[in-house]
């Protein structure tokens, strides 16, 4: 791979990314600040998904489940014991942590097929906890009032102030997710990715190093969770972290390109906004984006980001050949 | 190397442009402080006073009054939706030939909310921001309302809804009118007809295990063993296919009579088939979604015997009839309750903006002083906002229901 084909994994990339994202707010109606509030509160969710299957190579189908725990951690803590924004904060991380660590030590034994099931169990699994563990969850009625952050007095419950909260935590995330994929960690998920017999031939402990990533992405999760509990409508229900959201996740990261993290920011804020640009196709949006879907991943199976690097590492090609 | 720095400094400054640009426009809002109040409204009279309405509301124009509509156009309940949307379409249609509302002309306008609670949001939020409506008819789903509550709020937003789990209006803080007798009010009556009827010693219960169909269960559960009746309760989730293993561990209790609370009425043909299948005789009263035009189209001859506590009945009164027949030569279906509830939010919204005018403070008031007529029976509103009282018992028989007697009777006097 020439120097030129790395283009885009340089850091100014991801620099100019969090840029246009920070610019967003002024570039959408409010109508729209909602969504890509949410798109924001997904991509921390799909960057998760990111170290685990994009690095990692490990499928895994619960990350809508890992979201839940988090907000309903988050939405617990504050309803119930008054818990303000940074401590919920910091318990949906241990929460992530104490799910990736107990979940990642018992199934990631798994691979393959197996280990997709066994996250679509616990994803499943989780849903029922939420709906029918009512002390806890107040069941399918979800939880109402979970309170905004306060930062001097001033409540950042409006969709144009917490965007940046949210961002705030997208950034140090993304940012989190550059650096480890260029250390040695990040290379020791590459190794596993590519064959497991290899690296642990090199020195690797699999099973510490699969835990770790698949630690990561329910603490991605779980924080992006937190969140959404706290922002967009203080309340949630068990019908908002059902195993559709894992699919939709999925396909986020599919989308805008596994093993990058612009691509699995871009593929969230796209999949999010995508029904919502195409409303005016009333009820055949579906059809639309459907196709628009099966299109991308049939044209464009490294996903858009994918795309986008190949695109640029072509250009500068016809240069040096000047 | 210079080469490939430059793209990469070009995007940052590329991307810095938008937002100089719009830095100064004056867009970023002022952040809530705690305590922040909203003003009243009196009703907007002429010098003659008469009623008027005037444009300066959200939503009011020269010439027209936007009604926003939030509903499940698509995914997993869209059936019911599109009979809301007719339904919608023909109040609209009939109440501009006659003038439309104090000379304005109605618009509605449509946001789908994909049958979930993100959407529903999504969608007010369109209705709010992009449409800038006047009021809305919101959904039917109790959860996508509680999801909305707190923007319904913030926005003082007049909101219409359908969706009956029981504290719904009480959370609304005003805002919120509901035209469907609460789930407390239904649960009960379906143990009161039980027992009047079948006088049983075991109930089951199956019910789906969102918060509409645990809620119905939870009053059907307190109501029975209030009464000494003992309950089994089995639940599902919408869109299951199979209903043999909640079945059969509730034919094994030995029920007398099979009780269900179902919010879709897809899901509520599946088990019946199912409960069929299985040879279950044992009489069924179940909630409003066992006869919704859904069902029947769907799989009447399952239901055949069946018996349901409704608010709404094809043909009851002379409003409905005349309803019913007019749906039936536009668009040559029958209506049901997906759409009754909408119908009769319109009309009551119309008689209130009459008394009122276009103000949103006095229209709220007003819609706590309204009777109307409507196709689910006589309407007015309670303190609370709840609307609708009216209950019927009903029995399916061929391709629809007949009346058995007025549930409300039945029920201890409030």
């Amino acid at each position: 791979m020439s120097v030129s084909s790395r283009l885009l994994e340089r850091p100014h990339t991801l620099a100019a990314l969090l840029v246009l994202l920070a610019s967003l707010p002024f570039l959408v109606n409010p109508f729209y600040l909602g969504v890509v509030v949410l798109g924001v509160i997904y991509a921390l969710a799909v960057l998760g998904l990111y170290f685990v299957m994009g690095l990692a190579g490990q499928l895994s189908l619960a990350q809508g489940a890992f979201f839940g725990v988090g907000a309903y951690t988050a939405a617990i803590l504050s309803t119930r014991f008054d818990w303000p924004f940074p401590a919920t904060m910091g318990a949906t991380v241990a929460a992530g942590v104490l799910v990736g660590v107990a979940l990642g030590y018992t199934t990631l034994r798994l691979t393959g097929h197996y280990l997709a099931l066994a996250t679509i169990g616990f994803a499943v699994i989780a849903n029922i906890v939420f709906l029918h563990w009512k002390p806890v969850t107040n069941g399918a009625d979800g939880i109402a009032g979970v309170k905004p952050p306060v930062v001097g007095g001033f409540i950042l419950d409006q969709n144009f102030f917490y965007y940046y909260v949210a961002l705030a935590f997208l950034a140090v995330g993304a940012l989190v997710g550059w650096r480890l994929k260029r250390s040695r960690i990040g290379l020791a998920f590459l190794a596993i990715r590519e064959d497991q017999l290899a690296a642990s031939t090199t020195g690797i402990n699999v099973l510490n190093v699969k835990v770790l990533a698949f630690t990561l992405s329910t603490v991605y999760g779980a924080v992006a969770g937190g969140l959404y509990a706290h922002g967009l409508t203080h309340y949630i229900s068990p019908d908002n972290f059902a195993f559709e959201l894992s699919v939709t996740m999925l396909v986020m990261l599919l989308l805008g390109g596994q093993a990058t993290v612009p691509g699995a920011i871009v593929g969230a804020m796209l999949v999010t906004a995508l029904p919502e640009v195409l409303r005016f196709l009333d009820r055949y949006y579906l059809a639309v984006y459907g196709v628009a879907v099966v299109l991308l991943v049939v044209f464009l199976p490294q996903g858009l980001w994918g795309w986008l690097e190949s695109a640029v590492a072509r250009r500068p090609r016809r240069l040096e050949g000047r | 190397m210079r080469v490939q720095t430059r793209p990469g400094r070009l995007a940052l400054g590329l991307l810095a442009v938008p937002l100089l640009i719009t830095a100064g426009c004056g867009r970023v809002p002022t952040p809530t402080k705690a305590g922040d109040a909203g003003g009243g409204g009196h009703p907007q009279v002429d010098s003659a006073g008469k009623v008027v309405c005037r444009d300066g509301s959200p939503g009011v124009t020269a010439k027209e009054l936007r009604i926003g509509v939030d509903a499940e156009l698509t995914g997993k309940a869209a059936l019911s939706g599109a009979n809301a949307k007719r339904s919608l379409d023909m109040a609209v249609d009939d109440i501009n030939k006659t003038g439309g509302i104090l000379g304005k002309h109605v618009t509605v306008v449509y946001n789908d909310n994909q049958s979930t609670n993100p959407g529903a949001v999504n969608a007010l939020n369109k209705s709010v921001s992009g449409d800038n409506v006047f009021a809305l008819i919101g959904p039917i789903r109790s959860t996508q309302v509680q999801a909305m509550t707190e923007i319904i709020k913030s926005q003082r937003l007049p909101t219409m809804i359908g969706a009956t789990n029981a504290s719904l209006t009480e959370q609304g803080g005003g805002y919120i009118f509901r035209f469907r007798p609460p789930d407390s009010l239904t649960g009960q009556a379906i143990v009161a007809y039980a027992r009047k009827q079948f006088s049983p010693k075991k109930i089951a219960i199956l019910h789906d295990s969102d918060a509409f169909g645990s809620g119905g269960a939870a009053v059907i559960e307190k109501a029975a063993k209030d009464a000494g009746i003992s309950v089994q309760k089995a639940s599902y989730t919408t869109g299951d296919k199979d209903y043999t293993a909640q079945l059969s561990s509730l034919r094994s209790f030995g029920p007398d009579v099979f009780t269900t609370y179902a919010t879709n009425s897809e899901d509520v043909v599946i088990f019946a088939r199912q409960l069929q299948e299985l040879g279950i005789t044992t009489p069924v009263v179940g909630g409003p979604s066992i006869t919704s035009q859904v069902s029947f189209d769907l799989g009447q001859q399952y239901l055949q015997g069946w018996r349901a506590i409704v608010d709404f009945q094809l043909n009851a009164g002379d409003v409905n009839k005349a309803w019913a027949a007019e749906y039936q030569q536009r668009y040559g279906s029958k209506p049901d309750l997906f759409g009754a509830w909408q119908r009769d939010a319109m009309y009551f919204m119309k008689a209130a903006l009459e008394k009122s005018g276009c103000d949103r403070q006095a229209f709220l008031a007003a819609l706590h002083t309204v009777e109307t007529d409507g196709v689910q029976g006589h309407l007015t509103s309670n303190k609370q906002g709840d609307v609708n009282a009216n209950l019927l018992v009903v029995q399916v028989r061929g391709g629809g229901a007949e009346v058995v007697e007025d549930a409300t009777k039945l029920l201890p006097a409030a």
